[in-house]
């Protein structure tokens, strides 16, 4: 049995409240009781900011492509006459997207949502087949109808409609006897088909001891000052905190110096000024009454713990979960005798009239200064409290869906119809009429993202730099070369794409450029799709940071993404950096600290981001992941460019006749070159017969040095600088050399180390961990950062080397691109 | 996260600072008068220096809604199947009609 939950009830503002939690609670507990059966998990698009928290949620429970979002133009909330004819949309579209996913029967958590929200929840528009549970909190507005329907038109037709699909349902879930009661009662629903499912807490609601440090952080944050009586849960009338505070008030003043009334959780403000007005009237002074705001779930058990009594007056519940949380944490519960709050607290003498402030004050008397029956209160409630679990819940409700699926009698709507057919419901019903071209695209598109065509999934590679501009940085020809890899290779169940953005259009495009046919056709907007993956692996900080809500979007969509960091260099050592260099990097990396892996081209740079992390506070629902992989550096293998200049034979030749070092990297502060010219100038002053031959492209905060390089006697004699060369003449130089100097005081891997020891070339490099790692002792290692010193190294190094005593590189171990790119995917789980 | 200068910049503030970003960007002779200015407000120069070096790096595209104007060569390839669809059933409606 395939079973698809709509989960919008954790979406929209129920999400803080009682329905919300329950809604999450029974989908957890059908899901690890489902057994062989299939749980899909629908999200509405239109609440954004919810999705991750709540694929974070079921992170293990289930499978991330087993949560399904879908699109439509909002905004819809019912509140708005104007959004009539886009929800009506909105509710097809629901309704075919589900159907989509060929579901055996439908769970809606709740129904009554989308009034003040964009919430859309319907039954039986399109699909007249599949049947649909849905789970009946109450009917408090059916049967206060003064006080919830008659003062507003716009709510009542939005309820009454509510309650024509409610009567659509194939069964009905009620969270309490009373619930099912009202059910039967007010809407004549068929008996048979309703269930008392009950409600439950979820486990960490316990008795906890909290230490001195605990308390204290705690009390201080809300601002608590004594012992304290507690109460949790909404404002509106019938959760009845007026006369609460009329009777809190009418206590010994003795009692109210004592205790304290503590509201924990979010009130709205106005329902707040409310409030206060009261206490004022019944002549409270301010300290006595506390508003915590929004708390969160490890607060609320805290705070449970912590309350010497807890009061719940509601004289309207559909189940009360505030009270079997409050007895599972060990508190003493008072509540009132109406509805369903006397079975789920199963104790007559923790009962009060809600509508009698003298009854209630006169408990909450009795409790504070009885003990023994405050003691009594606390150990009933935690033996009722054992009568209730989530696994009982979700197993009944799994038995009756699998009844309801056994006995359906019609057949289910042909999946490859279900798109002909919305989009005829939509015109038939006249809802495009008058509609624009432009309200037509976003609803195409939205269409498109639920119900894509079927294909393989795809695995996009962001090579933006490299369609943008190509910088020729090592971060591209490491982009090159993996891409290159992972296109001559691609993972079993996955077409590589590369892909591109701009900071100047929202979204990422496939590129032709890698294609061995290419068009005219402008490059199209990707279409992604539950499954697929993204990988940033080049580097463009602006088009990340641009691209950031767009990104978190396709995450939602349930994309995984995953980025590439190649250093922390502009951070760590802002000074070798422009100005703004470190403040873009800390910007980018923030943004891409949000999403699923980050993936560092080496181990030392993963342990300085991890550093780096811990100062930072990003907000994330899941743990933040990490790993490491190693540049290939098998230059053959890549997509080298190509091409030499005229002059090249007669330099290579100049180049052998000398002992020649060379050196590899953009001409910029970190990369020694000043040290390592101030080395060789020294040696040629002494006689020393060496070439240095200097590999890179002018880069930053060099002007002198380049100015020097560029005038320097030696050019063109001793010293040699290539600007911008080619792969395949960087290989020559490298073949004519007979030493590689890795001066850089700072690298995110040291690709030049690996490509010397191919070419058999020994090393001499500066001692910093990310050499270390990469070479080990496969290279001769110098410190400080005087000329000289490097000179006497140089020195002693041509001496050992002219014995053929120095140390060789030829064994160090290094990785293809082939190799590194398998390394990177197996790391990102990717098959 | 954003640096603590960010955090505290007010919304026009930033509003003002993006206009001048993009002024400054379309007419060069002005950076020396912005330059002048940036003495005088440190969160104001930091920003434009941000801007300026790495792009409207805090300024993220928003995410299409349908008060966002779109063109059709800015859908996916699949939502202008789609759209063509939608189309070609209307104009049958029509017909039938």
């Amino acid at each position: 049995m395939r079973i698809v939950i709509d989960l919008q009830g954790a979406q929209t503002e129920s999400r803080f409240r009682g329905v919300g939690r329950y809604s999450l609670s029974m989908a957890k507990a059908i899901i690890t009781n489902s057994k062989n059966h299939q749980v899909i998990i629908v999200l509405n698009s239109l609440f954004p900011d919810t999705i991750e928290s709540i694929r974070a949620y079921f992170d293990k429970l289930l499978p991330q492509e087993n949560i399904q979002v879908w699109y439509a133009p909002g905004p819809v909330l019912e509140l708005n006459f104007n959004n009539t004819q886009r929800r009506e949309i909105a509710e097809l579209t629901r309704e075919a997207f589900i159907a989509s996913l060929q579901p055996d029967i439908i769970y809606i958590a709740s129904l009554f949502e989308g009034f003040s929200d964009n919430a859309v929840t319907s039954i039986g528009l399109l699909d007249k087949s599949t049947p649909v549970c849905v789970t009946s909190y109450d009917l408090i507005p059916l049967q206060n109808p003064k006080l919830y329907l008659e003062p507003n038109d716009t709510y009542k037709k939005y309820y009454m409609k509510k309650l024509q699909y409610l009567s659509k349902a194939s069964l009905l879930f009620a969270i309490s006897e009373s619930s099912l009661q009202e059910v039967i009662h007010e809407i004549k629903f068929p008996k048979e088909l309703i269930t008392n499912t009950s409600g439950a807490v979820e486990s960490s609601f316990k008795q906890c001891t909290l230490t001195e440090q605990e308390s204290l952080v705690l009390i201080t944050k809300f601002n608590i000052q004594q012992p304290f009586i507690l109460y949790t849960g909404g404002a509106d009338e019938r959760k009845n905190l007026t006369r609460l505070i009329r009777a809190y008030a009418s206590l010994s003043t003795q009692l109210r110096e004592q205790h304290q009334l503590v509201f924990a959780g979010k009130i709205p403000p106005n329902n707040i000024i409310q409030l206060q007005a009261e206490a004022k009237k019944a002549g409270l002074t301010e300290g006595e009454l506390s508003f915590t705001g929004y708390i969160n779930d490890e607060e609320l058990i805290q705070l449970y713990n912590l309350c010497k009594l807890y009061v719940f007056p509601s004289f309207h519940e559909g189940f009360g979960l505030p009270v079997l949380e409050a007895m599972s944490c060990g508190a003493a519960v008072i509540a009132a005798n109406s509805t369903s709050l006397p079975e789920v607290i199963g104790n007559i003498d923790a009962l009060f009239d809600p509508f009698s402030e003298t009854d209630i004050a006169n408990k909450m008397t009795k409790v504070l200064l009885d003990e023994n029956l405050r003691q009594n209160l606390i150990k009933k409630g935690l033996k009722q409290a054992q009568k209730f679990s989530w696994d009982k819940s979700a197993l009944i409700a799994i038995e009756q869906m699998e009844s309801a699926v056994s006995t359906r009698s019609k057949k289910p709507l042909s999946p490859q119809n279900i798109k002909k057919q919305l989009l005829n419901a939509l015109v038939e019903r006249g809802l495009l009429n008058n509609y624009t071209d432009q309200q037509l695209y976003v609803l195409a598109q939205a269409l498109a993202n639920n119900h894509p065509k079927p294909r393989k999934k795809q695995l996009f590679i962001d090579v933006s730099e490299l369609v943008n501009g190509d910088a020729r940085t090592g971060v591209q020809r490491v982009t090159r070369s993996i891409l290159n890899e992972l296109l001559k290779n691609p993972p079993k169940e996955y077409d590589v794409k590369p892909v591109y953005g701009t900071h100047a259009e929202q979204g990422y495009r496939y590129t032709q450029k890698f294609n061995l046919q290419t068009s005219d056709i402008e490059d199209e907007f990707i279409q992604a799709r539950t499954g697929d993956i993204f990988i940033g692996l080049d580097l463009q900080h602006h088009v990340v940071c641009a691209q950031k809500n767009y990104l978190l979007a396709l995450r939602n969509r349930g994309v995984k993404i995953h980025f590439v960091v190649y250093d922390l260099l502009p951070i760590l050592m802002p000074k070798v950096f422009s100005v703004g260099a470190g403040q873009g990097h800390q910007q980018w990396l923030s943004v891409v600290t949000q999403f699923d892996t980050v993936m560092c081209i080496s181990h030392a740079v993963e342990k300085e981001l991890i550093d780096w992390r811990k100062t930072q506070t990003i907000k994330r629902h899941r743990d933040f992941q990490t790993a490491w992989f190693h540049l290939g550096a098998d230059i053959h293998n890549v997509l080298p460019s190509l091409g030499l200049p005229q002059n090249a034979h007669k330099i290579l030749n100049t180049l052998t006749k000398t002992p020649t070092f060379l050196m590899v990297g953009t001409i910029e502060p970190r990369k020694g070159h000043k040290q390592v010219l101030d080395a060789f100038e020294q040696l040629w002053k002494g006689g020393v017969a060496v070439n240095l031959a200097i590999v890179g492209k002018q880069g930053w905060m060099m002007e002198e040095t380049n100015k020097k390089l560029k005038q320097h006697l030696e050019l063109n004699k001793q010293l040699f600088w290539f600007e911008g060369i080619s792969d395949e003449y960087l290989e020559k130089v490298y073949g004519h050399s007979i030493c590689l100097i890795a001066a850089s005081e700072g690298e995110g891997f040291g690709l030049p180390l690996i490509e010397a020891a191919q070419h058999r070339m020994p090393i001499l490099a500066r001692d910093i961990p990310i050499f270390r790692e990469v070479a080990g002792q496969y290279a001769d290692y110098f410190k400080g950062s005087e000329g000289e010193v490097l000179a006497q190294k140089i020195k002693q190094w041509l001496e050992q080397y002219k014995q053929n005593k120095h140390l060789k590189s030829e064994q160090m171990s290094w990785m293809t691109w082939q190799q590194s790119a398998t390394q990177l995917l197996t790391k990102l789980g990717i098959n | 996260m954003k640096v603590p200068f960010i955090q505290t910049i007010t919304k026009s503030e930033k509003i003002i600072i993006q206009k001048c970003v993009v002024f400054v960007n379309k007419h060069p002779g002005f950076k020396k008068i912005a330059m002048w200015f940036m003495r005088f407000s440190p969160k104001f120069r930091q920003r434009l220096i941000s801007k300026l070096i790495n792009g409207p790096a805090d300024n993220e595209l928003s995410v299409n809604s349908s008060e966002h104007t779109i063109e059709l060569n800015e859908l996916t390839e699949d939502a202008r199947a789609i759209y063509r669809e939608l189309q070609s059933t209307i104009e049958h409606q029509i017909k039938s009609n």
